[in-house]
């Protein structure tokens, strides 16, 4: 049962009287049909109907005064069932349609990650360093790999295995070679000394040592200083002859100092004193620095010519091989001679052809004399 | 077996613990005679009774108190607050005792109660019936917070809740209520609580959510699928204890998570999964960790509520900005 209460028919007006009904029970009406003229105390109006229904109750009849607010129409309940919304307030969607739905449970195992952990900016380090970010143990917070870690392994990367660590002199020849390979511009020339003319008892170390000091004189620009950072030379008057040995230790290269102020017997003198005191390891170590050029005898075992290693700041290295009974010609015949066959280096960067031809030239002129 | 909505699952998860365990009690108003203003609890009155189904007064304090009290003392009473907004006048009980009672018995006593209530906007009603405070229980030590977002996962982890010696609040997404439906079957088996679902495996991007926003997520996941982007959906389902391994694994595996929640923004429970994975996955993150969530406002009526909801709109242009970050090592 649906009441219409009486409205207010204007202003606050308390009541006001039924004048004549349109409707009577039984009719249905739609909304907004007149259902009675009513007079107020201002005029009289037409009440319509406020929604559509069939009326079951007029609370009143011609000539009663309704109070404003009190029923004074009753409609029929509706046919249709009231719908239920299935909730008290507001509105709930609904698709029709069945969802069909995968669902997971991951039993996860958290130490399995395939990826090392470590921050994007460690990450770039260890590319840029070349070192393999999964070989990298990590000492941060829950096994974090920190740059420190990186930079470690970097400097000492891990031994892979049957390899054993290079350890004492080799060290130090792998590092200066490393170094030589990665700076020096080598260019190698050939030649030999014809050595017939020598006198009985030459020493060949110590005639070796002076052919590179007069070279030296005559093409000061092998025996110069190279620096590669800022490009500059500085010539060198002095000849600090680096001798390369070669023992059970090891390669040094200890130097014989000022070999332009030495004769031959304090060359030989010099020459032995540096080799006992390199096989007994109680070389000095400004014996073992600066050189200016550098000599290599190496031709005890085998070997003829040779492509000697520059090593910076020098700009040249000799190296001799075994003097030999070559078939050479001479005066158009071929006659035994004895030679000393000589491999000299120099670093291109900054020595020419030209240069190291006529240093190479002068060296075989003073190794040709009697003594 | 037809297929269900989530509140129907409700029902027959309810319906299945009346039967199967007889302390189990159902506790709130017009659940009884009325079934419930969403219908939860339909019919159960009339079959199980009502001294297991009880009619109480306009009263959650007092709702609160019952729980603990009928817990504590055996029975397995499952409260139901008529809405979230309603929940407040019960916290002290939950709060000061629930959460506490096997601490502070030193497990003499537990209180393996169960208050279930509907909750979010989306419904289209004045702001207390429109909350996501879930952040307020997962606060709280002690509390078990369960958000169910599909119909089986509902009855499951019902059964589960219901089942377990201690505390959980099990908020009901009521958007989501008649939503979809699926089969749902009637066999008594609980889904295991503290654990992550996942609902959609993929390699480019984590899509972590709850409760109603899972339906918005798993539409932009479809979505991304289309733009030959693939998306990893995780239903997060228990947020405490909250299993951050099966999140931390997809993370590692996509290296970009958006975390979506309908709960306002500050100290919503997004960030404390944010906070999570920036300590333990931020070496393989290629993205910060974003999250889509409702304003710091109270939840707008009707008609600015769906701009206040995480629209899929909204969930995509965050997927869109997290994808963006490109690692170069």
């Amino acid at each position: 049962m649906k009441i219409f209460y009486l409205p207010d028919l204007g202003e606050g007006l308390p009541d006001a009287e039924i004048q004549e009904w349109y409707v009577k029970v039984g009719d249905v009406v739609k909304t907004d049909d007149p259902l009675v003229s009513m007079e107020t105390a201002k005029a009289i109006v037409d009440v319509p109907a406020p929604f559509s229904g069939k009326i079951a109750v007029l609370h009143g009849k011609q000539g009663d005064i309704i109070k404003t607010g009190t029923p004074l129409v009753s409609f029929e309940a509706t046919g249709e069932q009231r719908q239920d919304a299935g909730t008290v307030v507001g509105h709930l969607e609904s698709h029709s349609g069945v969802v069909e739905e995968q669902m997971k449970i991951i039993k996860s195992d958290a130490s399995s990650r395939n990826s090392a952990k470590a921050s994007a900016v460690v990450k770039g380090l260890a590319a840029r360093l070349g070192v393999n970010i999964m070989q990298v143990t990590g000492t941060g917070r829950n096994g974090m790999i920190t740059a420190k870690d990186v930079q470690l392994l970097a400097a000492h990367p891990a031994l892979k295995e049957g390899f054993t660590p290079i350890k004492g002199s080799r060290r130090m020849m792998l590092a200066s070679m490393t170094h030589a390979r990665n700076e020096v511009c080598p260019v190698t020339v050939f030649d030999d000394a014809d050595i017939s003319a020598w006198e009985k008892g030459q020493d060949i170390s110590a005639r070796m040592v002076r052919a590179l000091v007069v070279a030296a004189n005559a093409e000061p620009a092998l025996n110069a200083s190279f620096d590669a950072a800022t490009q500059s030379h500085k010539i060198n008057k002095d000849v600090h002859v680096g001798i390369a040995m070669d023992t059970d230790e090891g390669l040094f290269v200890p130097v014989i100092h000022h070999a332009e102020k030495l004769n031959a017997t304090q060359i030989r003198e010099q020459l032995e004193t540096l080799k006992i005191s390199v096989r007994s390891r109680t070389v000095k170590p400004e014996d073992l620095h600066g050189s200016t050029i550098t000599l290599s005898n190496f031709g005890k075992f085998a070997g003829r010519y040779a492509t000697p290693i520059v090593v910076p700041p020098q700009l040249a290295i000799v190296a001799n091989g075994p003097k030999r009974l070559d078939a050479v010609v001479k005066n158009n015949e071929v006659v035994v001679c004895p030679r000393m066959p000589l491999s000299l280096t120099f670093d291109h960067r900054a020595v020419t052809g030209g240069e190291a031809t006529r240093f190479m030239g002068a060296l075989i002129q003073d190794l040709e004399k009697a003594e | 077996m037809s297929a269900i909505t989530l509140v129907e699952a409700v029902n027959q998860a309810l319906a299945h613990e009346l039967a199967r365990d007889e302390n189990v009690v159902l506790l709130g108003e017009d659940i009884g005679m009325n079934g419930g203003v969403f219908r939860a609890t339909a019919g159960l009155q009339a079959r199980f009774g009502s001294k297991r189904v009880i009619d109480t007064p306009l009263a959650e304090t007092m709702l609160g108190g019952l729980g603990v009290g009928m817990a504590t003392q055996g029975l397995r009473p499952v409260v139901e607050i008529q809405f979230m907004g309603f929940i407040y006048p019960a916290m002290d009980h939950i709060v000061n005792h629930a959460s506490r009672m096997r601490n502070r018995t030193r497990g003499r006593l537990t209180c393996p109660m169960v208050i279930r209530t509907p909750y979010g906007a989306g419904i289209r009603a004045p702001e207390h019936h429109s909350e996501s405070t879930e952040s307020m229980f997962t606060h709280i030590p002690g509390l078990r917070v369960v958000v169910p977002s599909s119909p089986f996962r509902a009855y499951g982890l019902l059964l589960a809740a219901i089942r377990d010696p201690d505390p959980v609040i099990f908020l009901e997404p009521s958007r989501i209520y008649r939503l979809i439906k699926q089969e749902v079957p009637d066999n008594g088996e609980a889904l295991p609580l503290d654990t992550c679902f996942v609902l959609k495996e993929g390699t480019d991007v984590t899509l972590v959510s709850w409760g109603a926003m899972m339906h918005e997520t798993l539409q932009v996941a479809q979505q991304l699928e289309n733009d030959g982007i693939s998306a990893e959906v995780i239903d997060v389902a228990t947020l405490k204890p909250l299993d951050m391994d099966t999140i931390l694994q997809s993370v590692s595996k996509t290296g970009r998570c958006v975390v979506i929640h309908e709960a306002a923004r500050t100290s919503g429970f997004g960030a404390e999964i944010a906070a999570e994975l920036g300590e333990k996955a931020w070496d393989v993150l290629k993205a910060p960790v974003l999250r889509v969530t409702g304003f710091d406002t109270i939840v707008p009526l009707y008609r600015k509520e769906m701009q206040y909801l995480p629209s899929v709109e909204r969930i995509r242009d965050t997927v869109d900005a997290v994808l963006v970050y490109e690692r170069i090592v």
